[in-house]
């Protein structure tokens, strides 16, 4: 099942491409994905462009795909092997969701990051205390390794 | 034309035996009640996990491998697990007692899909759908649950047990039936023990 649920995604997301991201597989592995998204317009993470690793399960729909960042990145819910704490890829994963509205969920995290959950306790710390020189550094990691 | 019984390689004889046996043979109200508060199954699992974890700690405490560690961290790691929140999937009989839908009652008869294949129903010449009773909660207004090809819905409720669109828990309901009747039965004891003694009453009074 999991080999023609993933065709069809892939499908879809040529029909009807989300906006400001793209998917689809890295070379005849129809398993393992690249995406791409581009930093949100109102975030310290605008004008990058960030890609990401996709690995589907043999047994997806029923377990989450794994998704981790290739490109750095400055977040609090993103660590620097590019793992993202975003509940919806772990125990909140269901069959009825999609790569496309994963990786619109990875956009909104990017806008409005959690702090209270965080996977870089010090970045979400600065995150809380000091709001402006977290996104000074956001945007300064975003210039050095997405642009 | 081929027979339901013949495309599903159904023997006709034994299944209107079967459906003859079943169809008249009530379940006592006993064994109705008793299906919905003991759930063995869930319970020896557990049961068996604590056993092998506690038998794995004694091995640590001996020798003190690393090992031994990880294995009792796997054990207490497992999704399937009973404790913790999601505490594992709905019991095998969940699934036989979910509501069967034809294709009849589907608004887009042509279109309709399923949420967890994304295949349309249409494509199948027997499809087997079945209704989530979700939304059967006072809180939330009443709707009609969530549809599935019963081959998808299966697996997933197995290891969990929430709607794969709502969220809602299947054993949460069960939970809530369960108090419900539980209710129903204290008030109907209620009722019983009234009339008895009012019985009591015509006989001294």
């Amino acid at each position: 099942m999991s080999t023609k649920r993933i065709r069809k995604e892939l499908a879809d997301l040529g029909r009807d491409p989300p906006t400001s991201c793209s998917a689809g597989p890295v070379g005849d592995d129809l398993y393992h994905w690249q995406a791409s998204i581009m930093g949100p317009p109102d975030s310290p993470y605008a004008g990058g462009v960030f890609f990401l690793s996709i690995h589907f399960p043999t047994d997806y729909p029923f377990k989450p795909p794994k998704i981790a960042f290739t490109t750095k990145i400055y977040h609090p819910n993103i660590n620097g092997n590019g793992n993202i704490c975003l509940d919806i890829l772990k125990d909140q994963w269901s069959p009825a969701l999609t790569i496309s509205k994963v990786l619109l969920s990875i956009c909104s995290l990017l806008t409005d990051a959690n702090p209270d959950d965080p996977l870089v306790p010090e970045i979400a710390h600065i995150y809380k205390q000091d709001r402006a020189k977290y996104e000074a550094t956001a945007r300064e990691w975003t210039k050095k390794y997405a642009v | 034309m081929a027979t339901y019984e013949e495309e599903h390689n159904l023997d006709s004889r034994t299944s209107s035996n079967r459906s003859q046996a079943n169809g008249r043979h009530h379940h006592t109200l006993e064994h109705v009640i008793n299906s919905f508060l003991i759930e063995e199954h869930d319970s020896q699992i557990a049961d068996s996990r604590e056993l092998f974890t506690d038998a794995l700690r004694v091995l640590y405490n001996d020798g003190g491998s690393n090992v031994v560690l990880e294995l009792i961290e796997s054990l207490q790691d497992d999704p399937t697990s009973v404790h913790g929140e999601k505490e594992g999937g709905v019991p095998e009989d969940f699934l036989d007692s979910l509501e069967r839908v034809s294709m009849d009652e589907l608004t887009d008869k042509e279109n309709a899909e399923c949420p967890i294949c994304t295949n349309k129903y249409s494509d199948d010449e027997y499809p087997l759908l079945v209704r989530l009773p979700c939304g059967t909660k006072s809180s939330t207004k009443l709707v009609k649950g969530h549809i599935f090809d019963l081959q998808c819905i299966g697996p997933w409720l197995k290891v969990n047990p929430t709607c794969p669109l709502c969220r809602c828990n299947m054993n949460e309901l069960k939970r809530i039936k369960k108090e419900q009747l539980e209710k129903e039965i204290e008030k109907y004891k209620a009722e019983l023990s009234d009339e008895e003694e009012e019985e009591d009453w015509d006989v001294y009074g």
